[in-house]
């Protein structure tokens, strides 16, 4: 029997640790280096895509089983019974499908951007890549050989052979938050260093860190393909979580539901962002659970609206009141502080 | 003396306006020279010509004997000539110490790969940061280490610039008005201070200043600069005496 705080709680964490990846992987790009990504959706989407070809082609290999039609019942059902019999074939196909999201995404976050960082003037990026994310999901959803177009691939969940629903779900649960503490503990060391000066330096003042030996063009593609590179793993997370790989979930709102989150919890600071990040799943699931209890009980409003009002009024209240985020930016922290100190 | 810089006909346009026309100059390592002119003499275009921000339309400019008017600021930089700014362009969501922390060339924990393994760098970061302790006590900035450059004020913005360019280890400083709004008796400390780090350095110095009176003291050379156009060039007092340059900058 599914309790509902526990289906809750786990839903809750799952999409916390997703969502943490994404916002921390955006703050590395804006918070530290200025890079306005304004289509942090398409390498997310690229991370779920390349998760379900990796599942629907390459599992069956792996298995050792002939594969059948990829988006065939039967193609599904081969799936799903791999991941219930062969938890090497399950977990396998699950990790190189994160190796290869992130190869994959960063190389793509690289090469869109290539015209785009030659140019001064950071809002040509900004465009460049929010088209990009659009273009992707047309493209995707249009062209079938992917991922099924518009109808979307199936894909088993890695830990299926654990049996128990809510035992695959807490496993994985616990697969995503590992995932997410990895990745929390990588960018605060990396940006905590000579390197994160660098990405400040390049955000304060373009001009005078160019005039100081910094070569931005260099550092702005570094950058970008860290930070999609994340977001390729936050993508195959999500695929495998949601156990179905589907083009139009990656629409440019899901961009900007990550900047609220970093503009939200402090900008350039990651502590705060993994607040902004929580609170945005709060409001995020919190809606969710609600207007499917209204609905039970024959719908009086349209709840899914309500997320929209409030994530308003919490960015407009922060752009009053708090323009650094609930958590304010610190200094970067290297050894340096030990050696110099007052007196 | 050798020769450290050397301009040949340089020219910038901005569309029909030539702001420099054919610049030909020469400075000799070791030496402090001022650059003065009128506003809109060309001056500050010279300098992020020289400094590689902006690229030359035409003529050539050698840099301790190598050609720079092709290479990106980045190389330029590598190359020992750095140039500081009319105002102070400092990092103003980065601490003090940050922004002495940023022009060092060579850091090894820039590079992404190297940076979040803190073993790697750690002994550089040390010796920049004992570098940047020196510095800060002599640009009287000491304990302000933990600030934000932003809530400094105006004469210490201008004083961490100056140690933001001195942390390159630089062969030369372009220094364009390095005491632009700052008190007269800071004026003269900076100079001061510019000329003591010289000696230490071993620095070439080449100033913009609008402070003649302060300039005068401290260079060995001037050049004169009108429509972008070199006017006149010599020792601050064979200046002083030009006629020319009397009535088109001093105002007769």
């Amino acid at each position: 029997m599914p309790d509902p705080i526990f289906s809750a709680a786990v839903s809750f964490l799952s999409y916390f640790g997703i969502f943490s990846i994404l916002s921390l992987s955006l703050n590395l790009e804006y918070g530290f280096g200025g890079q306005p990504n304004f289509g942090k959706v398409a390498f997310y989407a690229t991370g779920a895509f390349v998760a379900g070809v990796v599942a629907s082609r390459l599992m069956p290999l792996i298995a050792g089983i002939a594969p059948l039609d990829p988006f065939s019942p039967e193609g599904t059902m081969q799936r799903v019974a791999i991941t219930q019999s062969n938890p090497y074939a399950a977990l396998l196909t699950f990790l190189i499908a994160l190796l290869l999201a992130a190869l994959i995404s960063g190389a793509f976050g690289y090469l869109v951007s290539y015209p785009a960082i030659r140019i001064r003037e950071e809002w040509f990026l900004a465009m460049v890549l929010l088209v990009t994310g659009e273009i992707l999901r047309v493209v995707v959803r249009s062209y079938p050989p992917i991922v099924n177009g518009y109808n979307g691939v199936l894909i088993p969940n890695p830990f299926r052979w654990l049996g128990d629903a809510d035992q695959v779900s807490l496993a994985y649960m616990v697969l995503i938050l590992v995932i997410a503490l990895g990745v929390y503990i990588y960018i605060n060391k990396l940006v905590n260093s000579p390197f994160g000066r660098l990405l400040k330096s390049m955000r304060d003042d373009q001009i005078a860190a160019t005039s100081l030996g910094k070569d931005l063009v260099k550092v702005r593609g570094q950058v970008l393909i860290l930070g999609s590179a994340l977001a390729g793993l936050a993508g195959v997370l999500y695929a495998y979580y949601s156990g179905y790989v589907n083009p139009d979930d990656f629409i440019p709102i899901r961009t900007f539901d990550v900047w609220v989150m970093v503009v939200l919890g402090g900008i350039a600071n990651n502590r705060g962002v993994l607040l902004g990040a929580a609170i945005m799943t709060a409001i995020d699931r919190g809606t969710q659970i609600l207007a499917i209890q209204l609905q039970t009980f024959g719908g009086i409003a349209e709840l899914n609206y309500l997320r929209y009002i409030i994530v308003g009024i919490l960015m407009l209240a922060i752009l009053m009141f708090r323009q650094k985020g609930i958590l304010p930016e610190k200094p970067v922290k290297t050894p340096a502080y030990e050696v110099v100190k007052v007196e | 003396m050798s020769e450290i810089l050397k301009l040949e006909g340089v020219v910038k346009c901005y569309e029909s306006l030539r702001a420099v026309d054919g610049v030909t100059l020469s400075i000799k390592e070791g030496t402090v020279t001022g650059l003065i002119g009128p506003n809109g003499s060309g001056k500050s275009t010279l300098f992020n010509v020289i400094s590689g921000l902006d690229r030359a339309d035409e003529g050539k400019i050698w840099f301790r004997g190598i050609r720079i008017d092709n290479l990106p600021p980045h190389k330029i930089f590598s190359l020992g000539l750095v140039k500081s700014f009319q105002d102070p362009r400092l990092f103003l969501g980065m601490t003090v110490l940050d922004n002495l922390l940023v022009p060092p060339k060579g850091q090894i924990g820039e590079n992404p790969l190297n940076a979040p393994i803190h073993s790697r760098w750690r002994a550089q970061e040390i010796s920049l940061a004992k570098k940047s302790s020196d510095l800060l006590s002599r640009l009287l900035l000491k304990g302000l280490h933990k600030t934000l450059s932003a809530e400094i004020s105006g004469g210490q913005m201008k004083l961490l610039e100056m140690g933001r360019t001195l942390m390159a280890d630089p062969k030369m400083l372009l220094l364009d008005e390095p005491t632009a709004g700052v008190a007269p008796k800071l004026a003269r400390d900076i100079f001061e201070r510019l000329l003591a780090l010289r000696e230490e350095f071993n620095l070439t110095l080449f100033i913009i200043e609008h402070r003649l009176e302060v300039l005068f003291d401290y260079v060995e050379y001037v050049y004169v600069m009108h429509r972008g156009k070199v006017l006149a060039e010599g020792k601050p007092e064979e200046i002083l005496e030009n006629k020319v340059v009397a009535e088109v900058y001093l105002g007769g």
